[in-house]
């Protein structure tokens, strides 16, 4: 190793020492305190708004619905959160596709499972309720946004905005499972304003974060410096 | 006036590829520098450039699986294991900055030693089995990339590198057929979309795999195929082309700055940062 790279060396290994950082055990226990917290928020959204709202709609169909979310959610989590055997991450057209995506495939399925049924027929619900649903799937959104993108912090090198936007429509489509337990309304209209719109605006959440948070800007460290 | 200099792996890279140039253009541009790929010149000539001439450094297999036992350890609780991190990707990665900061050593220095502190920073979240090298060109990439949109950048001009890669030739005439090749493929170089000259140097100067590129890259296996191919292809044309009436030295780097300066629409900006 020629002399520059041993200076080299020093100084790495002395800020290295300097800013500890914790590992993977460590990391792994705050992820999981992070995962709690956003679960109990979730359930205190969810019992503070009145927990199920059912309307008119059969079981199956609301156990549908929120199933179909579900799968949405796990897929797109396991795709943007998710990162394989690679640190760089998955290419980026899987994570575009996964931003791109989330909100069609929500469409569909809502589509497909409440064609025909009352909930679907009943038409729209008071524009009131547009609002309502809009800012409830935006909050349901926010703290699981929050507990991807801060654990996904500083990772990203190569396509960092792109990750942020897989990881707001991740979080998007967990607000759906609860927007499926608490809207009595599947009227497509109600369903693109009131629970898709948020989902878009939290995929643009999403970007906007990735590129600061989740690149490399994101890791909260000093500058290295120069000895 | 920006520039660019081809450096010596991808000189080397090129002398081994026109081997494969059947009765070209390309050959004849040669002319009794390389007699016959499969000559002992043509040998003894690569070795030199490969041998004498370009830093030693150290196989990317062995790196990677260096690299990543190191950082496997290290992100499981072993605080010592990062000095052999460091000193397994170290050469190399420094390496790869230098050329793409024109040889700006104190650039390169502060580029490697963010690179590997954001590693460092990154240790608690290791995927285990995960490819170190491929995550930190990635990191080094983005780094770079970053500090030439903070506007860090400085351009060198670095005739130089030319003189010192080619100097022990014997013949003059042997120098000059090799400078004007090297601009020829430098000016090719530049006038290439971004993307493909990425994936050209990763592949052919880095000796990644089209796996391992495609990571840096965040990009498929098939598309770093693609641009690399379209790359080489672009400089073995070139190559072949200009060899019966190979312009002057200084009429080509002028071409190559001409070209270098030009603008390269159809990429994203990450890749013409990348590249510069």
């Amino acid at each position: 190793m020629s002399a520059e790279l041993q200076d080299l060396r020093s100084r790495v290994l002395a800020e290295v020492r300097r800013q500890p950082t914790p590992a993977r055990p460590a990391m792994r226990r705050r992820l999981l305190v992070g995962l709690a917290i956003t679960l109990v928020f979730e359930a205190f959204l969810l019992v503070l708004i009145g927990g199920l709202h059912a309307g008119d709609r059969p079981v199956w169909l609301i156990a549908g619905n929120a199933s179909v979310a579900m799968v949405v959610a796990l897929i797109t989590t396991w795709l943007a959160f998710g990162r394989g055997r690679s640190m760089v991450g998955r290419p980026r057209a899987v994570v575009i596709g996964v931003a791109a995506l989330v909100v069609p495939a929500l469409l569909a399925s809502i589509a497909l499972l409440n064609e025909g049924t009352s909930a679907f027929e009943r038409g729209l619900p008071p524009p009131g309720n547009h609002a309502q649903c809009f800012g409830l799937t935006a909050l349901f959104s926010l703290v699981p946004l929050a507990l991807l993108v801060l654990a996904r912090r500083g990772s990203d090198p190569v396509h960092p905005t792109a990750t942020g936007a897989a990881l707001g429509a991740s979080a998007g489509a967990w607000a759906a499972v609860a927007m499926a337990i608490v809207c009595p309304y599947s009227e497509i209209g109600h369903e693109l304003i009131g629970h898709l719109a948020p989902i878009l605006l939290i995929v643009l959440l999403g970007a906007w974060t990735g590129r600061s948070i989740v690149g490399l800007g994101g890791a909260r460290h000093s500058r290295p410096r120069r000895t | 006036m920006p520039s660019v200099h081809l450096e010596a792996s991808t000189q080397l890279v090129l002398l081994e590829e026109l081997g494969s140039v059947e009765s070209s253009a390309a050959d004849r541009l040669l002319g009794n520098l390389f007699v016959s790929p499969s000559s002992a010149r043509w040998r003894d000539t690569t070795r030199w450039v490969s041998d004498a001439d370009r830093p030693r450094l150290p196989n990317l297999d062995a790196v990677a699986s260096a690299a990543s036992t190191a950082m496997e350890r290290y992100a499981s609780g072993d605080d010592l294991a990062f000095d052999e991190v460091y000193d397994a990707l170290a050469p190399r990665l420094y390496a790869f900055v230098l050329r793409r900061t024109q040889g700006n050593r104190a650039r390169s220095e502060d580029l490697v030693q963010q690179t590997f502190l954001q590693m460092h920073h990154a240790r608690g979240r290791f995927t285990p089995g995960a490819d170190v090298v491929p995550w930190a060109y990635s990191i080094a990439r983005r780094l770079l990339i970053d500090s030439v949109r903070r506007g860090t950048r400085e351009v060198i001009v670095e005739d130089a590198v030319f003189d010192r890669e080619v100097a022990p030739l014997d013949a003059a005439d042997d120098l000059i057929v090799a400078k004007e090749m090297a601009i020829l493929v430098e000016a090719e170089l530049a006038r290439m979309p971004p993307a493909q000259r990425e994936a050209f140097d990763l592949v052919k100067s880095e000796g990644m795999s089209m796996a391992e590129a495609a990571e840096v890259l965040g990009t498929t296996v098939t598309a770093v195929k693609l641009r690399a191919h379209r790359a080489y292809e672009a400089i073995r044309a070139v190559l072949g082309g200009a060899a019966p009436k190979a312009p002057s030295a200084s009429r080509a780097r002028a071409q190559a700055a001409a070209l270098a300066d030009a603008d390269e629409p159809g990429d994203d900006d990450d890749a013409k940062a990348g590249a510069r």
